[in-house]
């Protein structure tokens, strides 16, 4: 089978690219996989790509490159539009509403449409008028699927539930003896790195020998250098920059922190729980609330006006309860082990071959 | 024959020890291999005969006779001619066990640790005694490191040794600072005047490396940070400054790790 997934970038750091080339790479150990990228910023991808999966591009901004677009063309639209008709696949997945548009409006007749979606689409208006069009829509959480279907009501084409992927073992595991809170991601507002900051200045104040790891990078890195230089914890926060080996840097953690509301994805909160290390997270954010349950992989703290101190009770009650770590520990790698690449490509094959 | 690295460390005594999860048992005359990641040079170490069929294997290899030199080596099994690289799930190493390790007098520092595409790896360094720099602060007009020596043989007790923090001026000799530093049994605290640092440096603007002399050791130790997995703390930590009759001092490392006092833009 021939499998086209498009992405708005498979080049950068992000838990959505990350999500979906593990798919694609465990996807293609038996199919023909292609991965479509609508911009190409850089050479080479950030994660790992499987040496199956062709990889594709419509913009090539890659710098110094001469030709943005596709000879004769000056359009992303007509690009995009141009390379789905050419389109030989029998199954294409796309991963954001927008592309989802332009695959219901565009992409040929006979091929299984199938849309990826994480959180509710910004602009719910073209969704619902083309999406009908697709052959199904698949969510990353249960959460997510009841949104989907809310606002697709009737018309819309069915919404399956296919959890996110974490690639083939062997994972690091984390031997939990290091003093050392760890956390990843894009350095964006919107994953609350300051709160972090902020609550884990009370944890040095209690327990100083304790480090934060911040592993990543973004825009937010000024400002929250200059938190730290505010609270007095710059021998307390290491800003580790990006790394290609993320699992194996949360192995030498004990904890791995993850501060965002609104996080709907979560795969760092994955990723930490196939080394074994619990997480600490916040009940408001979709993607880890799925998958953390207090008391058995991690810790959920409510999302309530005095967040910032419980979220410091959370880290520091862990902190002095090594068995009670341990547990969590062991409760998230059997928590990894429903998320591997093989269960889930099944998933997405059982679901393929039911749609067509 | 799949062989993962489930727990790795190299103990105090430089004995690489090693638990593997294999498929079948090891077939008689595998050696572990290591080579060194720049030159190719390689050391074979043939393994002992295993005993009955098992998922599990330990091994223990004394490095101090391989004769292994400063670098990063990286660690293979060979039978036949046929090698394979050893997989690893383990960090190889644990923060505490690296300070523990610190604590004898070495020449040569192992530790053994996961590559960042999950293999077996050995780093070797040259060990000298030197002064691992914990916290730094700004506090009351003076500037205060604390931390622990590393690799000077002495006793990590409540035994108190004579020692003193200098200041060099980089390029020059000619101006130093020179105060009193306490040193405990291996954890050493200093602290120095700002306003001092200023008034021995006539240009108002320059770099200072500092460095730690204790009774009983018999090198100068240089002070800097190089007891973790933490390379290119220059990028990783940034100290604040602060500010001496409009002069900014700022702590930072070099880029091998080690510690400097900037002064002035």
């Amino acid at each position: 089978m021939k499998i086209a997934l498009v992405l708005p970038s498979a080049y950068g750091m992000r838990g959505d690219v990350r999500s979906t080339l593990n798919l694609a790479n465990a996807l293609a150990e038996r199919h023909e996989v292609e991965v479509i990228s609508v911009r190409r910023p850089k050479e080479k991808p950030f994660f790992p790509v499987a040496s199956g999966v062709t990889m594709r591009s419509v913009i090539d901004a890659r710098p110094g490159s001469r030709r943005l677009f596709p000879r004769g063309q000056v359009r992303a639209e007509v690009a995009l539009w141009r390379l789905l008709r050419g389109l030989r696949s029998d199954v294409i997945i796309t991963t954001r509403p927008g592309l989802g548009v332009q695959v219901a409006k565009h992409a040929p007749r006979g091929m299984l449409k199938i849309a990826r979606e994480w959180s509710r689409p910004a602009v719910p208006g073209p969704v619902q008028r083309f999406y009908p069009r697709l052959n199904a829509v698949v969510t990353a959480t249960e959460t997510a699927e009841a949104e989907w279907s809310e606002l697709l009501e009737d018309e819309g084409p069915v919404v399956h539930t296919v959890a996110d992927a974490l690639p083939h073992g062997p994972w690091p595991r984390s031997r939990m003896d290091n003093r050392i809170v760890a956390a990843g991601g894009r350095w964006v507002p919107v994953k609350g790195y300051d709160r972090l900051i902020r609550s884990f200045a009370v944890v040095a104040d209690k327990r100083p020998d304790w480090r934060l790891r911040l592993y990543g990078g973004g825009p937010e890195e000024r400002r929250l250098r200059a938190l730290v230089r505010e609270l007095d914890l710059h021998n307390h926060v290491y800003f580790m920059g990006t790394t290609p080996d993320l699992p194996g840097e949360f192995a030498k953690a004990s904890i791995v922190a993850n501060t965002s509301h609104t996080g709907d994805l979560g795969m760092t909160v994955l990723e930490a729980m196939g080394c074994g290390v619990p997480v600490v997270a916040v009940e408001g954010a979709r993607g880890p609330m799925e998958f953390v349950a207090t008391g058995y992989n991690g810790v959920l703290v409510p999302e309530v006006q005095d967040e910032l101190e419980l979220f410091a009770a959370a880290l520091l009650a862990l902190i002095d309860d090594e068995r009670r770590r341990r547990s969590l520990a062991a409760g998230a790698l059997e928590t990894a082990v429903r998320h591997s690449a093989d269960e889930m490509a099944q998933q997405w094959e059982t679901l393929i071959s039911g749609l067509r | 024959m799949r062989v993962v690295v489930t727990d790795a460390e190299v103990t105090l005594a430089d004995v690489l020890s090693l638990r593997l999860a294999i498929e079948e048992p090891l077939v008689d005359g595998t050696e572990l291999v290591l080579r060194h990641r720049a030159t190719g040079v390689e050391r074979g170490v043939l393994l002992g005969t295993p005993g009955a069929r098992a998922s599990e294997a330990t091994l223990a290899v004394s490095l101090a006779p391989l004769v292994l030199t400063a670098g990063r080596w990286d660690a293979y099994l060979r039978h036949d001619g046929k090698r394979m690289r050893l997989r690893s799930v383990d960090p190889g190493f644990s923060l505490d066990h690296l300070d523990a390790y610190a604590l004898c007098r070495r020449t040569l520092a192992y530790r053994s640790y996961r590559t960042r595409n999950g293999f077996l790896a050995l780093k070797i360094d040259d060990a000298s005694p030197s002064a691992e720099v914990r916290a730094i602060w700004f506090r009351e007009g003076r500037f205060e490191v604390t931390g622990l020596l590393a690799f000077t043989g002495l006793d990590d007790d409540d035994c108190r040794h004579e020692a003193r923090l200098a200041l060099h001026r980089r390029q020059s000799e000619d101006f130093m600072t020179r105060t009193s530093a306490t040193v405990q049994g291996v954890r050493f605290h200093a602290a120095f005047s700002l306003v001092d640092v200023l008034a021995a440096d006539p240009d108002g603007a320059g770099t200072w490396e500092p460095s730690l002399k204790v009774e009983g050791v018999p090198t100068t130790m240089k002070l800097g940070s190089r007891l973790d997995d933490i390379d290119g703390k220059r990028r990783r930590l940034h100290y604040p400054s602060a500010r001496i009759d409009g002069v900014p001092i700022r702590p930072c490392y070099t880029a091998d790790d080690e510690l400097r006092i900037e002064v002035g833009g």
